[in-house]
């Protein structure tokens, strides 16, 4: 058997797993969200008329504001998310101590395997009517009730997933990066947290802006989370596809906006991933030059 | 001065990881405390009483069984129908070197890029227009799709640091390319194969986006029967239920570390976006 | 009796040419070096031969049968690897065992076969032993070890010692000669490193751009170089340019830049004068030294200045400046005191044997 065609049939089956689980069902959804919706129905009819009518309505403030809350929240979360990471995935990265290393590393995988909803629900007990919702909204002199209170359980609950993330994603980072660079820096005069900004930090950019980017691809889908935690005051985007589907069946409004959601997600990713690698192209000119 | 600024540094971020450990440890405390409650009516933490009714009422609970049943069957046909699919597809990305090998990855990885509401979404609409509507065969595609990429990419870096004398050296000691791939290459890519199925099973397991939009009342995953239940009950089986799938998702890490080390996946790429 | 030959083996990667018109033979025993830059083709020869590329021209030949199509388990091919290839999940044993176990040895002799083999490279009671539990010098024994286990018709050497420390490489060099030699395997050394192609290959070929430039015995390489890629690529050299001429009894004479007239060595095979190129081998010139030129042989003499004396162990190396201003580079023993001194005037001689004349700019 030739080399070419074994690659060709070690493809296959992957390739039939995309075609029909993705590629297939999401060429679908495209043709959907074009379709005219008749309210009442369960999804378009087979020969409804093409429109742009769905994407259009996308524009309206009431669906804009699904996306203006997702972003809030991803950029807000993510953002706390890494600058509350990064000393902790320096320390665990430095430590000295093999167990405690281990044991560390053990903690942030068990808190990222940790099953989102078990997460959420936990969260809900403890911040919760019968957890510490009364003593946390004292401290914050606001009701449990309020707006306000449900807004700061969800970014709770997007940092108790993203932190673990992030910690792990940063420790790659800094176990590439030379504890030299910071002693040389210490002997020259530095201060320790000086040394840590004006060397360490910069290094670590590509690294933040990777693990900022990955936190806000998964605050941007996002969906038990703002779903248990939101109480219905918080949706993202991914609960208003749910929306649509569940409540009212219509197909063709949430196919617009399961498409639009696609390409900002792809947009973020594939984005900033060109951003990183710019960033590092002009850096090695600069350092040529 | 230099000395206080370092030293303030360094009480802030002691202060850093003490809230953390507090934010990220304590709900899990309050659940786990709150799953042996054993007072007749809905108390605030910690409770007076403890017992195990709730787990008891977990463990008779057809709707809750029925959940986990399904859920274990679908993790193992989701993880062995993409571990196979995916070791293929990163054995041939292995050793395929063209034009389009860069697209051909990101192909395989992209299930992970799309929002997992969109593939579920993209999925209901598919079968429900090739008339397929029962919930388990619906769920099985699903689980497939969402899993498969770790299966890819774990295999692949597990791959990658085989080196290629390794099989040119078995050739040249007589044995076959068959031979030489179950001698040499399936050993040394078996953690990585390993580290992809475990990772599959979890996801699988986890899942709640897409199985919400394929379950039937009839076919449903234990998450997703924890969701419906956790927005109509307020009942603390629920707490009983998130510690058995917690308690499953620590024996998947220990099994992790057992056959790889978690030293050794960090930097490894399997969880870059 | 031949046991390899290959015959005008031509193997292309598209418009490049990788090996070009390729011919030798080896002998049952012998040892031959494939020396050259990296990129020369001698790679690329060695998995012809091996079978994990197929000629596009030409044929290989084992003990006279064509081994064309016939992948590398079907052709039997000792290989050792640059970085040794050895299965790190297997043991020491396991590694050596492997080649005899998957060519159908009987079952019962392969534990005597791997002892024998671990005791021919020296490493008895090893067997249990995982390849990251050895040093670099004991995992390369361990992967002749196993190349040499099935009894190969062809032992094919990559680059063999290049991964190991400088001092190591030179004690396994000896080792090395003396285990082939003791297996009597027919073998080809592939190198970059003129030393390793010299010290072990009984015969030596140059390549250079997946050419063959010079096949010979290492001392005929290294004195009487065809080309001055060759000369350059082996050893150390002194260049002088210039038009030959009154070439007489074999010997000629060079009216080099700078005003330098010297007497060469005249090549057999290049009767025409003109443009050459002239090598002098930096331990060939003697320093200070008055020898008279016995009969009629004519001597090369010229007056220089040391400018720059380096100790180098045993042997000591000097620059000298000789008029037109060109650098040599000298080589003498060094005898327990040296009396040159930087700055120093001295006379150097050499003999017109010892320049060796070679066509301009090859």
């Amino acid at each position: 058997m030739s080399t070419t065609k074994r690659t060709v049939l070690l493809l296959l089956p992957g390739f039939a797993l995309f075609l029909a689980f993705l590629a297939l069902p999401l060429a679908n959804v495209v043709d959907e969200s074009f379709r005219f919706f008749e309210p009442g129905r369960i999804g378009s009819a087979k020969d409804a008329p093409y429109t742009l009518l769905n994407y259009a309505e996308i524009l309206e403030p009431a669906y804009l504001r699904y996306f203006a809350e997702t972003f809030r929240f991803g950029v807000l979360s993510s953002l706390i998310a890494i600058v509350v990471s990064f000393p902790i995935a320096y320390s665990v990265a430095r430590q000295r101590s093999p167990w405690l290393r281990k044991l560390a590393i053990g903690f942030f995988v068990g808190m990222m395997f940790l099953s989102t909803l078990v997460r959420v629900y936990a969260l809900q007990l403890t911040f919760g009517s019968t957890g510490y919702a009364h003593f946390l909204a004292g401290v914050l002199n606001v009701s449990p009730n309020s707006r306000f209170y449900t807004e700061l359980i969800v970014v709770f609950g997007l940092l108790h997933y993203l932190i673990p993330i992030s910690v792990i994603t940063l420790l790659g980072t800094i176990q590439n990066l030379n504890p030299r660079l910071i002693e040389a820096s210490q002997v020259l005069g530095a201060s320790r947290l000086r040394s840590h900004l004006s060397i360490t930090l910069p290094l670590c950019v590509p690294g933040l802006l990777s693990a900022f980017l990955i936190c806000f691809t998964l605050c941007l889908s996002a969906f038990v989370i703002p779903m248990v935690l939101g109480k219905g005051k918080v949706l993202f985007v991914s609960n208003l596809i749910y929306a649509r589907f569940s409540e009212i069946a219509d197909y063709p409004s949430g196919s617009a906006v399961a498409i639009t959601m696609l390409i900002i997600a792809l947009i973020a990713i594939y984005g900033i991933t060109w951003l990183v690698a710019k960033g590092f192209s002009n850096q090695d000119r600069g350092r040529s030059s | 001065m230099k000395r206080y600024i370092d030293n303030a540094a360094d009480w802030l971020s002691v202060i850093n990881v003490a809230v953390l450990l507090v934010f990220l440890v304590v709900p899990i405390v309050v659940m786990i405390g709150m799953s042996f409650d054993g007072r007749e009516y809905m108390g605030g933490f910690p409770p007076s009483q403890f017992s195990v009714r709730w787990y008891v009422s977990f463990f008779s609970d057809a709707y809750y069984l029925r959940g986990l049943s399904t859920s274990l069957l679908l993790a193992v046909i989701a993880t062995v129908v993409s571990t196979t699919a995916g070791v293929s597809a990163a054995l041939a990305l292995d050793r395929y070197s063209g034009p389009g090998k860069q697209a051909l990855e990101s192909l395989f990885i992209s299930p992970l890029v799309v929002p997992a509401v969109v593939i579920g979404f993209a999925l209901l609409l598919f079968f429900a227009m090739i008339g397929i509507s029962d919930g388990f065969t619906r769920l099985v595609g699903g689980h497939i799709i969402i899993t498969f990429p770790y299966t890819v990419r774990t295999t692949l870096a597990g791959l990658v640091g085989i080196r290629k004398t390794l099989t040119e050296a078995a050739m040249s000691l007589g044995a076959n390319e068959r031979q030489a791939f179950w001698d040499v290459t399936f050993p040394l890519a078996r953690t990585g194969i390993v580290a992809g199925a475990v990772f599959a099973f979890a996801f699988s397991m986890d899942d709640v986006a897409v199985s919400l939009f394929l379950t039937s009342p009839d076919s449903y995953t234990l998450p997703v029967a924890m969701v419906s239940m956790m927005r109509t009950n307020f009942d603390l089986t629920i707490a009983a239920a998130a510690v058995v799938l917690m308690i499953f998702t620590f024996t998947l890490i220990l099994i992790l570390d057992w056959t790889i080390g978690l030293d050794r996946l960090i930097g490894k790429g399997v969880f870059r976006s | 009796m031949r046991v390899l030959e290959l015959s005008h083996a031509t193997k292309r990667y598209g418009a490049f040419v990788a090996v070009e018109d390729v011919s030798f033979t080896v002998e049952k025993g012998q040892i031959l070096s494939l020396l050259g830059p990296s990129g020369c083709g001698k790679t690329t020869t060695l998995r012809l031969i091996s079978g994990f590329e197929d000629a596009n021209e030409g044929a290989v030949l084992f003990s006279g049968v064509d081994m064309k199509g016939r992948r590398p388990y079907e052709r039997n091919v000792g290989l050792l690897f640059q970085d040794y290839a050895l299965f790190p999940h297997m043991t020491v044993a396991e590694n050596v065992s492997y080649g005899l176990r998957r060519r159908n040895f009987d079952k019962g002799k392969i534990p005597v076969r791997v002892a024998e083999m671990l005791a021919l490279v020296k490493l008895k009671g090893f067997d249990d032993r995982r390849p990251n539990q050895l040093s670099g010098g004991q995992q390369q024994r361990v992967a002749l070890a196993r190349a040499l286990a099935t009894n190969p018709e062809v032992v094919l050497l990559d680059e063999p010692l290049s991964a190991l420390d400088a001092k190591l490489r030179h004690e396994l060099r000896f080792e090395l000669k003396a285990i082939l030699s003791a297996v009597n395997a027919t073998t080809i050394v592939v190198t970059h490193d003129q030393e390793e192609a010299m010290s072990l290959g009984d015969s030596v070929i140059v390549m250079s751009a997946g050419k063959i430039m010079q096949q010979g015995a290492p001392t005929e390489i290294y004195a009487d170089p065809k080309t001055r890629f060759v000369a350059e690529f082996i050893g150390r050299s002194n260049w002088f340019t210039g038009e030959l001429r009154n070439s007489t009894n074999g010997v000629a004479e060079l009216k080099a830049a700078g005003g330098i007239r010297m007497f060469v060595r005249m090549p057999e095979s290049s009767p025409n004068l003109g443009a050459f190129d002239v090598c002098v081998r930096p331990e060939r010139i003697r320093i200070g030294a008055d020898i008279q030129s016995s009969g009629d042989a004519p001597m090369n003499q010229m007056r220089g200045t040391i400018r720059d004396v380096a100790h180098l162990g045993a042997d000591l190396h000097l620059l000298v400046e000789i008029p037109g201003g060109q650098l040599l580079t000298v080589t003498e023993k060094y005898i327990g005191q040296s009396f040159e001194r930087a700055g120093q005037e001295v006379s150097i001689t050499f003999f017109p044997q010892d320049c060796v004349v070679v066509p301009s700019g090859s």
